[in-house]
């Protein structure tokens, strides 16, 4: 069911405009439509003054700096809207974030250099305890500057060159020593007195060699010691990590929910002006055209004349049928329906006014997925497995899934007692039977193949006569033929199966094959000039949409037969233990199996099979233009 | 001889559908993952797309099972 909305217009003077919107943004349910959509209105788009622009520009910057200070702290996201602490307002909470702002950036550029520092210093020692051996002694003296270059053992020769240019620019005062570092790797130590530092760095780059920067602690002390120092080092930064990371978190919990309510307050007065350019505008006075929830009129009316009195008009607008095709569509379902309308939402949003499936999504999805399950235990497990996704999840898509595949889990334990499944065949050993029929008995394959089709030809004969009410509230003759030849030549073909497998008398083969005729000339009359060729195709379609339900079938089978395999091979190999775990782990697999496929394959036959009957789709979501700011507690 | 043939014929009408749906799914399941990467609304209606040719597979089932529990 979709809420009835009424077409509301909003004019006032400009100096009320940002105030309107605030009363708006606090109420939260008003879809504004675009000026674009009142051609009956000659009204150009509302546009900034300079000096709004200029204030936006202003407010996405210090967004943009709060924002990075919420990223830095590693507050994490809330969906409830913000509230502020105490007296805190905006403008107060953006001062001290200033004073905030390079406190943290200093903190977080410390850890970012220790955190570089702790992956670079091992493949540091670790190469200088490999160079240990060819370190030279005029390394340590003060005048002397040290050099490090790595080559590939292919390019050896290369360290000769290098030493004989060395040789030839310090005029021999230079000393080097060459050595394998690893298997692939040459390494040479230089030491050359400071003057000649420049000139042997220039010519260092120019052979396009690795250089391996030296730190100073190898020019002040022996090559040993310097190692030990930086190992020291190395073993301290952790603490230093977790040092600044408490301060981090420190500030984060003082400052969480202060930023939150600085960044959604911030967020909400830059959508105040993203909003106003959807609004029309005269020389003094602008105009909002939106839809609300009919009952939320008087809430709305009576809040804008307290806000701003009697300088504002409120009114709305008969609705006619090209308003009708516009309105944006707010679902109102019971709560046990209220998962399946994202997934209507999925497939498209119900049209104003048009028929919403959910509830009837609510009742059929569950039912189809625990046919396919069809499992006492899987169904269990997955009853528990959604308790903790409901924890988990408080709300938006993860709430919606842990409903709906808990009313799937409930109707698998209900299908699972009718086919006397308990993980398979295991509950056989526990007495238990099927009140039913046991689906994995080849003598009942039959059985669960009809009871599919049965299944599925009532679910689409639910679809058709749906969709004839839609036609006859519509006053939609073609759609009526069209529906009413589908109905006509459903019960024909299973008057007609009837016959064949000797369930009917053959008595009713005349009446059915009178009605195939009917039902076909219904459709090709619905079709127009081909529909003499179409029509028989499409009742051949239709015999096809039934079988599709055959899937059921299939997939329910394909989960028992994997749990009997699952059993068998827990029995078949020698040791109790083994057993066991190849047992539990084919189980799990077949239980994520049976929790993805039968979803899908519900969904799908709700989509195509269902749906196409009488369901077109192609609405407007109802998204009202709401503050992320709750009340002020 | 006669449960053989049957069985090889089962086999068939079933794998065979299987092969034709996997090949199906394949170029209407690639086109998709592109599709969405452009354009994420459109994931409900690429896993319709996508789950469509698996009537033939049903059918392949059904068939088979027709062959198994109803020939001979």
């Amino acid at each position: 069911m979709s809420q009835q909305m009424s077409h509301v217009q909003i004019i006032g003077l400009k100096t009320d405009l940002l105030a309107t919107i605030r009363v708006l943004g606090a109420l939260g349910c008003v879809h504004i439509d675009d000026v674009d959509a009142m051609p009956e209105f000659s009204l150009s788009r509302l546009t900034l003054d300079p000096a709004m622009a200029r204030h936006a520009d202003e407010l996405n910057l210090r967004l943009l700096q709060v924002k990075g200070l919420i990223e830095t702290l590693d507050i994490s996201e809330d969906q409830r809207p913000a509230h502020a602490n105490g007296e805190d307002s905006p403008e107060r909470v953006l001062e001290a974030v200033d004073n905030l702002l390079p406190v943290v950036q200093g903190l977080a550029a410390r850890r970012d250099r220790l955190v570089s520092e702790s992956g670079l210093l091992p493949r540091f020692l670790s190469t200088m305890r490999k160079l240990l051996p060819l370190f030279l002694s005029t390394v340590r003296e003060p005048d002397h500057v040290s050099f490090g270059v790595l080559v590939n053992r292919g390019q050896a020769e290369v360290l000769d060159i290098i030493a004989a240019q060395v040789d030839d620019v310090t005029g021999g005062r230079a000393e080097t020593a060459i050595g394998p570092l690893d298997a692939t790797t040459s390494a040479m130590l230089i030491a050359v007195p400071r003057a000649a530092a420049d000139a042997i760095g220039a010519m260092l780059d120019r052979h396009d060699v690795s250089r391996l920067r030296l730190p100073p602690e190898f020019d002040s002390s022996s090559p040993e010691a310097a190692i030990a120092s930086l190992s020291r080092r190395l073993e301290a930064i952790p603490a230093e990590i977790a040092a600044l990371d408490r301060q981090l978190q420190e500030i984060a919990e003082q400052w969480s929910s202060r930023l939150r309510y600085c960044a959604a307050a911030l967020q909400d007065e830059l959508e105040t002006y993203q909003v106003l350019p959807q609004l029309g505008q005269t020389e003094t006075t602008f105009v909002l055209a939106g839809w609300v929830p009919a009952r939320q009129m008087p809430a709305l009316q009576a809040a804008l004349e307290s806000e701003i009195g009697e300088r504002i008009l409120v009114s709305t607008t008969p609705m006619t049928e090209e308003l009708e095709r516009r309105a944006p569509v707010a679902l109102e379902n019971p709560g046990v329906a209220r998962p399946f309308e994202s997934l209507v939402h999925l497939y498209s949003t119900p049209r104003y006014g048009e028929l919403d499936p959910s509830r009837f999504m609510a009742l059929f999805m569950p039912i189809f997925f625990g046919m396919m399950l069809g499992d006492i235990g899987y169904g269990a497990l997955l009853l528990v497995f959604t308790l903790w996704m409901r924890r988990r999840f408080k709300r938006g898509i993860g709430r919606d899934l842990a409903n709906i595949l808990a009313l799937g889990a409930g109707w698998a334990i209900i299908f699972g007692l009718l086919f006397g499944e308990l993980f398979g065949t295991l509950g056989e050993s526990v007495g238990l039977r099927p009140l039913l029929f046991d689906r994995a008995d080849s003598d009942h394959v039959i059985d669960l193949m009809a009871l599919a089709i049965s299944v599925g030809a009532a679910h689409i004969a639910l679809g058709l006569l749906l969709g004839l009410w839609e036609a006859i509230r519509q006053h939609n003759r073609h759609a009526l033929m069209e529906r009413g030849g589908r109905l006509v030549g459903l019960i024909a073909l299973f008057l007609l199966v009837g016959v064949l497998v000797d369930l009917l008398p053959a008595g009713f083969m005349t009446p059915a094959i009178a009605l195939l005729i009917v039902g076909t000339s219904l459709l090709a009359w619905s079709l127009g000039g081909t529909g003499v060729i179409v029509a028989p195709i499409e009742m051949i379609g239709l015999v096809g949409n039934v079988l599709s339900y055959l899937r059921i079938a299939a997939i329910g089978l394909s989960s028992v037969y994997l749990a009997l395999v699952a059993n068998e091979m827990a029995g078949i190999v020698g040791s109790v233990v083994v057993g066991v775990i190849i047992a539990v782990l084919l189980h799990a697999l077949n239980l994520v199996l049976g929790a993805f496929s039968p979803t899908i394959q519900s969904l799908r036959l709700h989509y195509v099979e269902f749906f196409r009957n009488f369901y077109e789709g192609g609405g407007r979501l109802y998204a009202p233009y709401r503050s992320r700011l709750s009340p002020r507690e | 001889m006669e449960a053989g043939l049957m069985a090889i014929g089962a086999g068939l009408a079933i794998g065979l559908a299987a092969l034709a749906t996997g090949f199906a799914q394949a170029r209407i399941g690639s086109a998709g993952a592109g599709t969405i990467a452009e354009k994420p609304d459109l994931v409900g209606v690429i896993i319709l797309l996508v789950a469509i040719p698996e009537t033939m597979v049903i059918l392949g089932f059904a068939t088979a099972a027709m062959i198994l529990l109803l020939g001979g």
